[in-house]
C-alpha cells in the first residue's frame, strides 16, 4: 500500500503551548458541573457546595507549592497572574520605591506589564542572560538599589526551557527585603518549588500547562505582601479579584496541581529519557543542528533546536503536513515571523534564531513515534535546505 | 491561514536552486522578518531562458518565490520586471495580510535580478521601462560569506557536550 493512503496518527509535541486535559481532572470537573452549579458566593446550600469545592482546590494548590490556602488567589490564567503580580505589587508599594527588576527573556505578559509601569513613572531594569539563557546574577546584584520594590524572574523559560537559579535569586531578594515574584507557569510540572522555604513573595501558575483546563490559574501571594486588587466589584478572593468564581475551572486547577506534584518524579524521568533518545537520533542522522538553551539545566520535556539554513515556520508547516505538531518560539508570538526575543537576548545570530523549533514532549510518546518524528525532520530539513540560499558548512551532528 | 494552492506549491516547489554563471542574481531581504529570497536568471537575447529561486523564509515566501521563478521563465526582462504582487496572487490565491511581505519579496527579487543582469551587461534602459521601486532591502552577493568553520563546529560541539552530560546524569 502506498504510504499516502495510511492515515498518520498525529503526534503532539507542543506541550509547552498547552497540554491535554488529564482524565482525572476531566472527571472531577464534569462531576462539579452537575453537582455544584451554584454561585460559590451564595449563602444557600447550592452556593456552599460550590464554595466547598473551591476551597478544596485552594488547599490542593497550596499543598503543591507549600503555601497556606489563604495565600492562593484564583485567576484566569498565567497571563492574568503575571499582569496582576507586576502591576499590583508595584502600584501597592509605590511609596517604598519605583524600581523593578526583571529579565530580557520573560513571557510577554511580564514584559508588557513592565512597559505599562514605565509609562506610570516606574523604572525597570531588564537583566540580560548568557548564551544558555541563564540570567546574569552579577548584573542582578548590581541592579538592586534602595528603590527596588520588586524582582520578577521566571522559574523556567517557555521557549528554551532554561531553569533559573531560583533559590539564589530568592535569597538575594530576601536579604534586601525586596518582594520576589516568579513566573512558574512552565516550571511547576517539573520542579519542586517550596515557596515558604525559598521565601518567594509571589508566584504565577497556569492550569493548562499541567494537564488542567485553559483559562484558569493561580497567583500565590505570600501573607504580608501588599498587592492592589485586580478586579473590582465583588468580595471574591478577599476583594482583590472580584467576579463570580469559575467553579469548574478552579476544580480542574486544583486537581491538575495535585497531579503535577504526585506524578512529577515519574514524568520527569520519562521525559528525560525521551529527550535523550530524541537527541541521540537527531545526532545520528542530521547535521548542523544546534541545541538552544542550557545543555542540562532545563525543563525535561523541552528540546529547542536550530536547524541551520532552514526557517522555522517552514519547517513547522512541513512537519504539520506529516502530522507532527511543534512550535517556533512561543505560541503567542508565532503569528509573527520575527525571530524569538529570547534567542536574540541569548546573543544568537538572527538567521539562526529564525531557524529554531521547539519540541515539547508529553510522557505518552513512544520510541517508534520519536523515530518517525526524526525521519520526518531529516526529510523536511533536507528539502528546505535544498531551497535555502543560506550557505552552510556541513558538520555532522556529533563528532 | 494558507490557501490550498500555497501549501501545494510550498510542499512541491519548482525551479529552486542556483544557476551556475547566472546572467543576474537578485537578493532581497525583508528587514522586519529576516526572510530572504534570491532569484537567479540566465538571459539570452533579453529572454530569460532559465530562472531559479532560493528562499530562507516562511511558507508564503517560498511558494511566492517558486511562482515568481516559473512566471518569468521564457519572458523578456521587460515583461519580467513588470510582474506585480497580484500576478503571484493569481496563482497562490489569498494570502494573509501579515504574510504579504513574502509575495513582495518574490516580486522584488525579480526586479533586483533583472537590474543586476542589466548592470552586469551594461544595458541602460529609459526610466519609463523601469519596474517599480523595491519594497525590501536588496543585498549584494558577497563572494565568500564570513562564516568560519570554527564557529559552526563550536555549535555542534555544544550539542555533543549536552548529550555527554545527559549520559553522565544517568
Ligand atoms: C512562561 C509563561 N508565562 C505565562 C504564560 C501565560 O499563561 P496563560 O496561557 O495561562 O495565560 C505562558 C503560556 O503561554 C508561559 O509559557
Amino acid at each position: 500500500m502506498a504510504e499516502k493512503n495510511v492515515i498518520q496518527k498525529k503526534i503532539y509535541l507542543d506541550h509547552g503551548a498547552t497540554t491535554p486535559l488529564a482524565n482525572e481532572v476531566y472527571r472531577e470537573m464534569l462531576d462539579s458541573y452537575q453537582e455544584a452549579y451554584g454561585n460559590a458566593s451564595s449563602l444557600h446550600s447550592f452556593g456552599r457546595d460550590a464554595s466547598r469545592l473551591i476551597e478544596t482546590a485552594r488547599e490542593r494548590v497550596a499543598k503543591a507549592i507549600h503555601a497556606k490556602p489563604n495565600e492562593i488567589y484564583f485567576t484566569s490564567g498565567g497571563t492574568e497572574s503575571n499582569n496582576w503580580a507586576i502591576l499590583g505589587i508595584a502600584r501597592a508599594n509605590k511609596n517604598k520605591g519605583n524600581h523593578i527588576i526583571t529579565s530580557t527573556i520573560e513571557h510577554p505578559s511580564i514584559l508588557e506589564a513592565c512597559k505599562q509601569l514605565e509609562k506610570e513613572g516606574f523604572v525597570v531594569t531588564y537583566i540580560p542572560v548568557d548564551q544558555e539563557g541563564v540570567i546574569d546574577y552579577a548584573e542582578l546584584v548590581k541592579a538592586i538599589s534602595s528603590k527596588t520594590i520588586l524582582i520578577s524572574i521566571m522559574a523556567a523559560n517557555n521557549e528554551v526551557g532554561t531553569i533559573q537559579p531560583l533559590r539564589a535569586i530568592a535569597e538575594l531578594a530576601k536579604a534586601h527585603k525586596i518582594c520576589f515574584h516568579t513566573d512558574a507557569v512552565q516550571a511547576i510540572g517539573a520542579l519542586e518549588i517550596d515557596v515558604a522555604n525559598m521565601g518567594i513573595g509571589a508566584m504565577s501558575i497556569s492550569a493548562h500547562k499541567i494537564n488542567g483546563p485553559k483559562g484558569v490559574g493561580v497567583l500565590y501571594v505570600k501573607k504580608g505582601i501588599e498587592i492592589q486588587s485586580f478586579m473590582l466589584g465583588g468580595e471574591q478572593e478577599k476583594g482583590l479579584r472580584a467576579g463570580t468564581y469559575n467553579t469548574q475551572a478552579i476544580v480542574g486547577m486544583g486537581k491538575a496541581a495535585e497531579l503535577a506534584v504526585s506524578k512529577r518524579e515519574e514524568n520527569v524521568k520519562t521525559l528525560k529519557n525521551v529527550k535523550r533518545y530524541f537527541l541521540r537520533k537527531v545526532n545520528e542522522v542530521m547535521s548542523n543542528v544546534i541545541l538552544n538553551g542550557h545543555p542540562t539545566n532545563r525543563l525535561p520535556g523541552n528540546v529547542n533546536l536550530s536547524f541551520e539554513g532552514v526557517e522555522g515556520e517552514s519547517l513547522l508547516m512541513m512537519l504539520d503536513m506529516a502530522g507532527i505538531a511543534v512550535s517556533t518560539g512561543s505560541a503567542c508570538a508565532s503569528g509573527s515571523a520575527k525571530a524569538s526575543h529570547v534567542l536574540l537576548a541569548m546573543g544568537m545570530d538572527e538567521d539562526l534564531a529564525k531557524s529554531s523549533i521547539r519540541f515539547t514532549f508529553g510522557t505518552d510518546i513512544t520510541p517508534t513515534e520519536v523515530d518517525y518524528v526524526v525521519e520526518q525532520l531529516r526529510v523536511s530539513v533536507k528539502k528546505l535546505r535544498a531551497i535555502s540560499p543560506i550557505r552552510i558548512y556541513k558538520v555532522k551532528g556529533v563528532q | 491561514m494558507y490557501s490550498q494552492k500555497t501549501l501545494e506549491i510550498f510542499k512541491k516547489p519548482t525551479n529552486y536552486g542556483t544557476i551556475k554563471g547566472a546572467s543576474g542574481v537578485g537578493k532581497v531581504r525583508n528587514k522586519e522578518t529576516g526572510d530572504l529570497t534570491k532569484i537567479y536568471i540566465k538571459v539570452e537575447n533579453d529572454i530569460i531562458e532559465e530562472a531559479t529561486f532560493q528562499t530562507f523564509g516562511g511558507v508564503v515566501s517560498i511558494a511566492a518565490a517558486s511562482v515568481a521563478a516559473s512566471l518569468i521563465q521564457g519572458k523578456t526582462t521587460f515583461t519580467a520586471e513588470k510582474y506585480e504582487e497580484r500576478d503571484i496572487l493569481l496563482v497562490l490565491g489569498s494570502v494573509d495580510e501579515n504574510k504579504m511581505y513574502g509575495v513582495e519579496l518574490a516580486v522584488d527579487a525579480i526586479i533586483a535580478a533583472v537590474a543586476n543582469y542589466r548592470k552586469k551587461s551594461g544595458i541602460v534602459v529609459t526610466p519609463r521601462a523601469n519596474a517599480r521601486k523595491l519594497k525590501n532591502d536588496a543585498e549584494t552577493e558577497q563572494e565568500e560569506e564570513d562564516v568560519t568553520i570554527d564557529s559552526v563546529e563550536s555549535l555542534a560541539e555544544k550539542l555533543s557536550k549536552a548529550l555527554k552530560k545527559l549520559k553522565e546524569e544517568e
